[in-house]
């Protein structure tokens, strides 16, 4: 299962406790930071009316990965609405040398960019590009270089 | 560069995409992807359906087009929503605003 996808799981609609960090407590607080493997999740308090969350991913994560640096998730109470589309089914095809012409693991199915008609580049391997984070009650931000996800000249 | 914004006190969430140092002028675009469905409802503007709703507000450094297309690959159908600049450039910015 795609990083992005199982990350989802952790923006249903749960109660959210403003100030905290799901690692302080056993139960989800306003974002989840897994620096380690480069996945964020930040959440809104279910009482608020929009209840908006989205994960988004900042590096590849080894051979079964996807080429999906800076994929996203976009959830309303828990449901996802935009984003990365998950996987479909596995095959032969899944783990030979086409591997990569699959749509749902290449870029094309992610919402990652087109550069000069270029999806990334074997973005499997690329390390954490987290530039940035800023992380508040208010606002949670952060900032990926994707240069090193494409081949394209200046990323 | 991508940065993710989730404004909390604003109810939205910002993805944007800016891209600039390149030696010759690029072509880009960048997809919003759903298992969903979409309308148009503006220039600007997509509402994105599938038990709930979200709209997406769509702004770039220059004209863009927006250029869906139905993606099915070993078992997995999709929408792909590609914002596409109308034309190559050194460098811009896309930005696509999610609220509801």
């Amino acid at each position: 299962m795609p990083l992005v996808e199982a990350s989802m799981l952790l923006t249903e609609s749960v109660p959210v406790a403003i100030g905290f960090e799901s690692s302080d407590f056993g139960w989800p607080g306003l974002r989840s930071n897994f620096s380690d493997v480069g996945v964020l999740v930040t959440r809104s308090p279910t009482t608020e009316v929009s209840a908006l969350a989205a994960t988004i991913k900042s590096a590849g994560n080894g051979p079964h990965g996807h080429d999906d640096v800076g994929s996203y998730a976009i959830s309303v109470n828990g449901t996802k609405l935009a984003g990365d589309v998950g996987r479909g089914n596995y095959t032969g095809r899944t783990f030979s040398a086409q591997r990569r012409e699959i749509k749902w693991i290449n870029s094309w199915d992610h919402p990652v960019p087109l550069v000069g008609g270029r999806q990334q580049v074997d973005a499997t391997a690329a390390v954490n590009t987290v530039q940035s984070t800023s992380f508040t009650d208010a606002v949670d931000d952060i900032a990926i270089n994707m240069a090193p996800a494409y081949a394209a000249p200046g990323g | 560069m991508r940065r993710l914004r989730n404004d909390r006190a604003s109810g939205v969430i910002v993805v944007q995409d800016e891209f600039s140092g390149f030696s010759a002028p690029q072509s880009f675009e960048v997809p919003i992807t759903t298992k969903g469905t979409w309308r148009q409802l503006a220039p600007d503007r997509l509402r994105l359906q599938h038990y709930q709703q979200v709209d997406a507000l769509l702004e770039a450094s220059a004209p863009f087009s927006i250029v869906g297309e139905e993606v099915t690959d070993d078992g997995l159908t999709f929408q792909r929503v590609a914002i596409r600049l109308n034309t190559a450039t050194t460098n811009g910015w896309v930005r696509v605003t999610f609220s509801r």
